[in-house]
């Protein structure tokens, strides 16, 4: 349907634990410069399909490519370095760190230098800190946090400190983002700036996004594409509009007859 | 002043701007003139990068053709390029307008229309659309041109929409077949031509155009570097709204004495950019001045005991000396001398790095007056706070000099001339005025008589020369019983307190008494409340908590005591919301619009003139989006025994008033 190439591409995937099936045999694909929501009741297995994509969870079996490349055995560490980033449900920040010096740290993979270099700070050391301070520059600048750039993190409202996490997240200058309910716990106007700044990242950086979330309004005013999980099965895929309509999704969100 | 012959003092000759940004750029090209700080770095701005840029702006515009006498709306934050196009413009024999940066889209429609501008000048997307939203309704409106490209993506397409960098590349290509032309043209320029219109922010009706020259500004800014000089070595914070008269005349005094320009990476940033620049210069509105305080004083509320005692004593020996150079006017006795040197180097001077006024030499406030309480606390802690009055109409009219007096916007400037009129209103007269009302003649016979600009203000003058600005002439009110006071007056006195934000105070003459709406602090309330360990949820909620007005009602009698005991504050409710400029509550520059909130909330006032202690209101909220909601709130209203409160210490220049 999409001309853009696959980014990233899941072929019948299982998840169990015990008796308990967490993903059925999931396909999708996800195609570059996409923002795909992903949705579902409470225990449908979002959250687990994004683990899945980022590796903390293991699939039984099914396989995962990303670009091209099967992935399903590479371990979590290796996936960050391959571009894919994730913004945890719950907020995945150093306290008693700077907004800076968090950012800093989600950048930390990019580091080659050695640790002597980093010492006497020249060279490599001195060539990569500035390098990474501008990308992460560049990022406060785009989130508008400027105004937190040195403060702690700990004192800082939630709805700010969400979007320093996504930050962090862009920080690793991910091809793939992961974001699982990014405005949870929002009130109404940082909902909407953080709307804003999803949509800034997908328009501008064109990065592809995986959006996990429950405010069917946000996700219907700015995915590209649904998919629809219940009980770890996909029950429905494509555009919003045709999505709100479907019986089968209607069905699963206020419980039918069956 | 012995040294304002010097050379440096002098500064560089010019009568209209443009010519004064050419001397610069050829006397010193490669002097610092501007820094902004971006992605974290301040960046410099040489007086060869300004005029390049200005040049390839303006060529680029005439390209784009825009012709002499044309006009131009500028609206945005402040930054480089909001100085750039205006001196562009200038450059071109052209005239800037200032909008102000949360005007909404009706406003851009009446200023940029009525204005005839044909091009627009808008910093980001946000700018933008106020522009896109009205288009229709602008037919003269050629080109919108943008500087900040974040969140454009959208709109590259649109012919009507060009970047400002697009803007000086047509310029650069332009300066290749015909250099030399842009000098000519800024030759061509007078002192008399119209630099721009100041849009005021009016508290009633629509905003009037005054029409400023060069000849204004230029003499303006001299003026005022009488009484408070610049330095080519001075720092300034670039911060208050550009569309404002005074920013304008600073914009001047920086092409005349080269004093660097800093604009701040948002607004949000302003106080730590203070900070990281120290600037010798600063003005900022009283609120501001005033959110130091407050801000101060919650700090050290949540610091150990040993601090807020060693602030406590430091504040004491502050206070001492303030008033002794108050009142005497000369250096302090050297035992003072001593223990403020102690205070200053244990606490005083640490509170004036932490607000990174360590070096200010002037900090200016003005547009309305500041509450004394806070013009004795600068001076405790060693900032010389110095108040200015002035109107868009004719600028600076008086100001503190050396020796700032608190409750007076100071001395009359040289070469400015006031009268109070007989039934004690200021006239004001100076070399130039303004060059009346754009397009509205009448409004303009309506202010000016005989070369005197009739202010409105009420005024007198005491015993040293200080004007002293009771409020407007028709806010000047009598309760029923005949007793007078200035509502502004009471109010400020209250926003002192840092636990109130803000508060209108209503009376006149069918009322008996007056009671006031005041809004909190929810900030500081907040923290007040968690701390003393009563829980809340909402703003609606804290603001109606039956300890939160007993708080306020402290601050209320603290008040109370400083007030003539006909004209107290009897009543007062804590409304459940902040007046909010998007509602029409406050003007642009954030001041009170009585009359609609007099209406707004007349369910309140008739409440708490028939002596009920709560009240139910309906309020309508406008969400951005244009859906509307009705929300009910109770709103409690508290008595004040006004009982047998002495009326000690009532200020002396207002008791010869009463």
């Amino acid at each position: 349907m999409s001309p853009e190439p696959k980014i990233l591409s899941l072929k019948s995937l299982s998840l169990t634990f015990g008796g308990v099936v967490a993903l059925d045999s999931i396909s999708m694909d996800v195609h570059e410069g996409e923002l795909l929501a992903l949705i579902g009741p409470n225990g449908a297995g979002k959250t687990c399909l994004l683990n899945c994509i980022n590796g903390f969870y293991q699939p039984q079996s099914g396989q995962i490519d990303f670009k091209g490349v099967d992935i399903t055995s590479v371990p979590l560490f290796k996936r960050a370095h391959l571009g894919i980033a994730r913004v945890f449900q719950g907020i995945q920040l150093y306290e008693g760190l700077t907004t800076l010096d968090n950012l800093m740290a989600g950048a930390h993979m990019f580091i080659r230098h050695g640790i002597l270099s980093a010492f006497w700070f020249v060279g490599k050391a001195k060539k990569e800190e500035i390098r990474q301070r501008r990308n992460v520059e560049k990022i406060i600048d785009f989130l508008e946090i400027e105004h937190a750039r040195k403060k702690m993190v700990g004192e800082l409202p939630y709805g700010l400190q969400k979007r320093i996490d996504l930050g962090r997240a862009m920080a690793m200058e991910p091809e793939l983002l992961l974001l699982d309910e990014p405005m949870a716990g929002m009130n109404l106007e940082e909902k909407e700036d953080m709307a804003r700044f999803i949509l800034d990242i997908h328009e501008e950086k064109r990065i592809s996004l995986i959006l996990v979330e429950h405010d069917m309004g946000v996700v219907m005013d700015i995915a590209d594409r649904i998919v629809v999980l219940d009980f770890g099965k996909k029950i429905a895929e494509g555009h919003p509009d045709r999505i709100s309509h479907n019986p089968k999704v209607i069905n699963a969100y206020l419980g039918g007859e069956e | 002043m012995a040294d304002i012959q010097t050379e440096s003092v002098q500064g560089i000759q010019g009568d209209t701007l443009p010519k004064l940004l050419l001397e610069n750029y050829k006397k010193h090209p490669l002097r610092v003139a501007m820094r902004r700080k971006d992605l974290g770095i301040w960046n410099p701005y040489t007086w060869e990068d300004c005029y390049l840029n200005i040049k390839y702006f303006a060529l680029g515009l005439k390209e784009l053709g825009f012709g002499p006498e044309d006009k131009i709306s500028i609206v945005g934050d402040n930054d480089p390029e909001w100085y750039w196009s205006e001196l562009a413009v200038q450059a071109l024999g052209g005239t800037s307008v200032g909008l102000y940066i949360d005007v909404i889209p009706s406003e851009v429609q009446y200023i940029v229309g009525h204005s005839d501008s044909s091009f627009a000048v808008a910093k980001d997307q946000e700018q933008c659309d106020k522009f896109l939203e009205v288009l229709d309704g602008l037919p003269k409106l050629k080109k919108i041109i943008y500087w900040d490209s974040k969140g454009m993506r959208a709109y590259r397409k649109m012919r009507m929409i060009i970047s400002f960098n697009e803007v000086e590349e047509l310029g650069r290509r332009y300066d290749q077949k015909a250099s030399g032309a842009f000098e000519e043209v800024i030759l061509k320029g007078s002192g008399t031509d119209i630099a721009t219109i100041c849009y005021t922010s009016g508290t009633t009706g629509l905003p009037k155009g005054p029409l400023i020259s060069h000849d204004f500004l230029v003499k303006g800014a001299k003026r005022f570097a009488q009484v408070n000089p610049w330095l080519p070595e001075d720092e300034y914070l670039s911060f208050v709204p550009m569309a404002w008269i005074a920013e304008q005349l600073f914009m001047v005094a920086w092409l005349i004495w080269g004093t660097p320009i800093n604009f701040p990476e948002s607004p949000d940033t302003v106080q730590e950019n203070i900070r990281e620049i120290g600037p010798q210069f600063l003005l900022l509105g009283p609120r501001q001045w005033q959110g130091l305080v407050s801000m101060v004083q919650m700090k050290i509320n949540d610091a150990m005991i040993l601090k807020r005692w060693l602030y406590k004593i430091s504040m004491a020996i502050g206070y001492k000396r303030a008033d002794y150079f108050y009142h005497q006017r000369k250096g302090s006795s050297w035992t003072l001398s001593l223990l403020y040197k102690i205070a200053d180097w244990i606490c005083l001077m640490h509170i004036r790095d932490q607000l990174g006024l360590r070096r200010t030499r002037t900090g200016l406030t003005g547009g309305s007056s500041l509450g004394p309480d806070v013009f004795r606390w600068f001076q405790a802690i060693g900032v010389n706070i110095k108040e200015a009055y002035g109107l868009t109409e004719v600028n600076p009219v008086a100001m503190h000099g050396d020796w700032p007096k608190a409750g007076t916007v100071g001395p009359v400037v040289p070469g400015t001339q006031v009268k109070i009129s007989d039934d004690g209103e200021i006239w004001i007269t100076a070399d130039p005025i303004f060059d009346g009302y754009y397009k509205q003649p009448d409004e303009t016979a309506k202010v000016v008589e005989n070369g005197w600009i009739k202010t409105g203000d009420a005024g007198v003058f005491d015993e040293d020369g200080h004007l002293i600005i009771l409020d407007r002439l028709k806010d000047m009110l009598q309760l029923r019983g005949g007793e007078k006071y200035s509502p502004t007056y009471i109010e400020n006195r209250l926003k002192f307190s840092p636990y109130v934000k803000d508060v209108m105070v209503v009376g006149g003459k069918e009322r008996e008494f007056l009671f006031a709406i005041i809004n909190i602090d929810f900030d500081n309330v907040g923290r007040w409340a968690e701390k003393n360990g009563y829980s809340y949820t909402t703003f609606v909620d804290l603001s109606q908590k039956k300890e939160v007005y007993n708080l306020i009602q402290i601050d209320v009698e603290r008040v109370n005591k400083d007030l003539p005991k006909g004209a107290r504050v009897k009543r007062f409710a804590l409304l459940h919301k902040e007046f909010d400029p998007d509602e029409g509550e406050l003007t642009k520059t954030r001041k009170l619009r009585r009359s609609f909130l007099d209406e707004k909330y007349k369910t309140m006032i008739d409440a708490a003139y028939s002596h009920l202690p709560k009240v139910t209101t309906e309020a309508q909220v406008k969400y951005r989006d244009g859906r509307t909601a009705l929300i009910q709130t109770e709103i409690s209203i508290c008595d004040i025994d006004l009982g047998d409160q002495s009326w000690n210490s009532f200020p002396s220049f207002l008791s010869a008033v009463f």
